[in-house]
């Protein structure tokens, strides 16, 4: 039976921290994957490297990506998710400080499906993040994992 | 027909010929009338001289005519070549008959019954009139049918000499020169006609011979056309004066031949004076003139050869330089001398040359000016440059484009200078870009981290650690809005400006709507005075409205009955600048001048919250479309916020 797990794509310890912390007041329950960078998380997705010999059929529910990483940087993550026929149809969730206008036009020309910032206030993010799970977890329909 | 005469034949000397075909054929008539009318004076004009024979006057008429028609050129020359064989006829059937011996009587036929009944010997065409009549007809002849002009005029000239030495001998009383021999003489009317006649075969063609000096309308023309009847005319009456002087007894011979000799040479003196005078004006006016088109022509000179821009001229033909000033040889790095009579393409590149030259075709072709906004050339000592080079056509005095006129302004420096500002708003963005990032993060961090303490641990701290923690929060939020403004500042300032038609009035509407969403509970009475229309960059001018709207709902915030109005002041029923007006808090006018400087603020924090930033963005926001904001306001009596935009 596949469980809804989230991939957690981000660099920064203390953001993975306190989304962590805002899924939990939240009573998020599900099982959370961090990757730390691009790499990691496109490891994860495929089975290779440090995930290999995962069973590849079962994918996130939701991929939340952060866009500031080292190495491969999120939106060439977005484009390989894109790219891969396998992963093509998994949600991805923007989850950045950023508000530039470049990066919100490249995001969703990329094809994530949707962009938040991530706001300084606690309670506020706590709010996001609440309703983040409520509609990619609970209300989105996910496309059929073959 | 000929139609050889470029000028107006009214500027002509021609103008004698119709003159003197009245003249002559007047004589002619009054002749022949006074045959019909036995009026000796009518036809001899001196009593007991002999008289025009009536041939004669058909033959002058005929003569008389054929010029007339030549100096119109309306009809066939036909007929004006037939008119002067008919008198040249006259002249030649005479003359053979002279010769041989017989009388013909072709010249006794009209009025023959007069003719005989005159005294004295019998009239007929005198021998000389014939020799006139036939070298006038031959001259009249030819110039009706245009060719052999020249001789044409020699033989009018012959014929003139004939018959005015006729007239001067009737002057003089020297027979000779009016009768041949024993034969009838030339009469006088006759050899006055005839010198007439001649005078106007000499002239009907006014391209050719005489005409042309006497028509010229220089300085030559002028004084010949005055001089020469006078040289004529005076030896002739002074002469004829002297004799008859003579004759009536006044002085002996010596006497008047001295006196004429006396009065001719200060009359031909006083008119050479004249004419040199004359001529000297005429060459001074020249010499004036010359003058006033050197100067010109060096005043131009010095213009193009110190413009500071480069100048150049090329031909329009081969497109070779035929001028370069100062400037372009600087620019190049050739000397005229090694550019004059070359093209593009022994200096340039050819892809550069050939580029040059479509352009230069097409400036030519289409005969308006070409703006080559950039172009790089090769100079010989300055590396390559950029030109803004403009060329304009020249034409000639035809209207077809004879030369090609080129400026060209170095532009190196500007360019580079606006690289360079390319690159530093790049670095500029590159930076903004970061800030947003990676200053936001470890904020969060701090502000959430510390919240996450107060929700979870508040019991393991006393009041006095609750409230510090409260403080690390507040103070990371605080710094996450002042983040944002300078970011949002920071872009405002980069960002292109696209002025088109704006509605303000609709624009103040929205701006409020989404203020009164975000804090519904408040009433605040509305004016939005409607069609302020302007020209402005719609985006921005929201963040304008939105910033001092903001302003005006915050700082209305403690009245009961807050106040708010946005309007335009009007003069002449245009709108001359913008308001936006509350009865709020106000401000103390004396640190206006702090009011737009970036986070500079009149109020305490904990009065009303902000960061200081908005009204400068509104400052730069107006002044990057050529306006100015200014405010008036009064503690505790509200304030009104005025901005102007640049018009178009």
């Amino acid at each position: 039976m596949n469980e809804r797990t989230i991939l957690l794509v981000d660099d920064n310890e203390d953001d993975v921290a306190l989304t962590l912390r805002a899924l939990e007041k939240n009573n998020i329950c599900n099982k959370v994957v961090v990757a730390r960078d691009g790499v990691e998380a496109l490891e994860f997705l495929h089975c290779e490297g440090a995930h290999a010999g995962r069973d590849p059929a079962d994918l996130p529910q939701v991929v939340l990506l952060d866009l500031n990483m080292p190495r491969l940087g999120g939106l060439e993550v977005l484009q390989r998710i894109r790219a891969d026929e396998r992963t093509q149809t998994i949600p991805v969730v923007i989850l950045t400080s950023s508000r530039e206008e470049r990066d919100l036009v490249q995001s969703y020309k990329g094809g994530a499906n949707s962009y938040i910032q991530k706001p300084v206030d606690f309670p506020q993010f706590t709010e996001a993040v609440r309703h983040l799970g409520l509609y990619w977890l609970v209300l989105n329909v996910a496309a059929p994992r073959r | 027909m000929d139609r050889a005469a470029a000028e107006p034949r009214g500027h002509t000397i021609s103008v004698v010929v119709p003159v003197v075909a009245a003249l002559a054929s007047a004589s002619a008539v009054v002749a022949l009338a006074g045959w019909a009318l036995d009026s000796e004076i009518a036809r001899a004009w001196l009593p007991g001289a002999a008289a025009m024979n009536p041939v004669t006057a058909l033959a002058l008429v005929s003569l008389a005519a054929s010029l007339w028609l030549q100096y119109r050129r309306e009809s066939s020359s036909r007929l004006a070549q037939a008119l002067a064989l008919a008198a040249l006829l006259f002249g030649v059937l005479k003359l053979a008959s002279v010769l041989a011996g017989t009388d013909l009587r072709f010249d006794h036929f009209l009025f023959s019954r007069q003719l005989d009944a005159a005294p004295g010997l019998p009239n007929r065409m005198a021998p000389n009139t014939a020799l006139c009549f036939t070298l006038l007809g031959a001259s009249t002849w030819l110039l009706a049918r245009g060719r052999r002009i020249a001789l044409g005029e020699l033989l009018a000239l012959a014929a003139g000499c004939v018959a005015f030495f006729a007239v001067l001998g009737y002057l003089y009383d020297f027979v000779d020169l009016y009768r041949v021999s024993t034969q009838i003489p030339m009469a006088f009317n006759t050899a006055v006609a005839l010198s007439a006649l001649s005078l106007g075969a000499l002239v009907v063609r006014p391209g050719h011979g005489v005409a042309v000096i006497l028509s010229s309308r220089g300085a030559g023309g002028y004084v010949a056309r005055r001089l020469l009847p006078c040289v004529i005319a005076v030896p002739a009456l002074l002469g004829a004066l002297r004799l008859w002087g003579e004759h009536a007894g006044l002085y002996e011979t010596e006497t008047g031949a001295l006196m004429m000799v006396v009065v001719t040479i200060l009359l031909l003196t006083g008119l050479v004076v004249w004419a040199a005078s004359a001529l000297d004006r005429a060459d001074e006016e020249q010499k004036a003139a010359e003058r006033a088109l050197r100067e010109s022509s060096v005043f131009l000179e010095s213009v193009f050869e110190n413009l500071p821009l480069m100048v150049f001229v090329k031909e329009a033909a081969g497109l070779r330089f035929v001028r370069y000033n100062r400037a372009g040889e600087d620019m190049i790095g050739y000397s005229r001398e090694e550019l004059i009579g070359k093209s593009d393409h022994d200096f340039f590149p050819p892809e550069e040359a050939d580029f040059f030259t479509s352009k230069d075709r097409d400036v030519l072709r289409g005969g308006t000016i070409v703006d080559i906004p950039e172009e790089p050339i090769h100079t010989r000592n300055r590396g390559t440059r950029i030109l803004h080079t403009r060329k304009v056509p020249v034409p000639g005095t035809d209207g077809e484009p004879r030369f090609l006129l080129g400026i060209s302004e170095d532009i190196t420096e500007r360019k580079q200078a606006e690289r360079e500002l390319e690159v530093l708003n790049r670095e500029l963005e590159a930076f903004s870009y970061s800030v947003s990032h990676d200053l936001r993060a470890p904020l969060r961090a701090i502000v959430g981290f510390s919240q996450a303490l107060l929700e979870d641990h508040s019991t393991s701290l006393d009041e006095t650690g609750n409230k510090l923690l409260a403080r690390i929060v507040a103070g990371g939020q605080r710094m996450s809005d002042l983040i944002d403004d300078l970011i949002e500042f920071s872009r405002l300032n980069r960002a292109d400006i696209r002025c088109q038609q704006v509605d303000l009035s609709e624009v103040a509407r929205d701006v409020a709507r989404g203020l009164q969403e975000m804090d519904g509970a408040r009433e605040i009475e509305l004016h939005v005075a409607d069609d302020l229309h302007t020209r402005a960059d719609p985006r921005l001018m929201r963040v304008v409205l939105e910033n001092l709207m903001g302003n005006a709902w915050k700082f209305t915030r403690r009245n009961d009955g807050a106040r708010v109005e946005v309007g335009a002041t009007r003069a002449n029923g245009t709108p001359s600048a913008f308001f936006v007006r509350d009865n709020g808090a106000g401000f103390d006018m004396q640190y206006a001048h702090k009011l737009f400087a970036p986070f500079q603020r009149l109020h305490a924090a904990a009065d009303f919250e902000g960061t200081g930033i908005g009204l400068a963005t509104v400052q730069r926001i107006v002044e990057r479309h050529g306006g100015r904001v200014w405010a008036e306001s009064a503690v505790g009596a509200g304030t009104t916020f005025y901005f102007t935009l640049q018009e178009g």
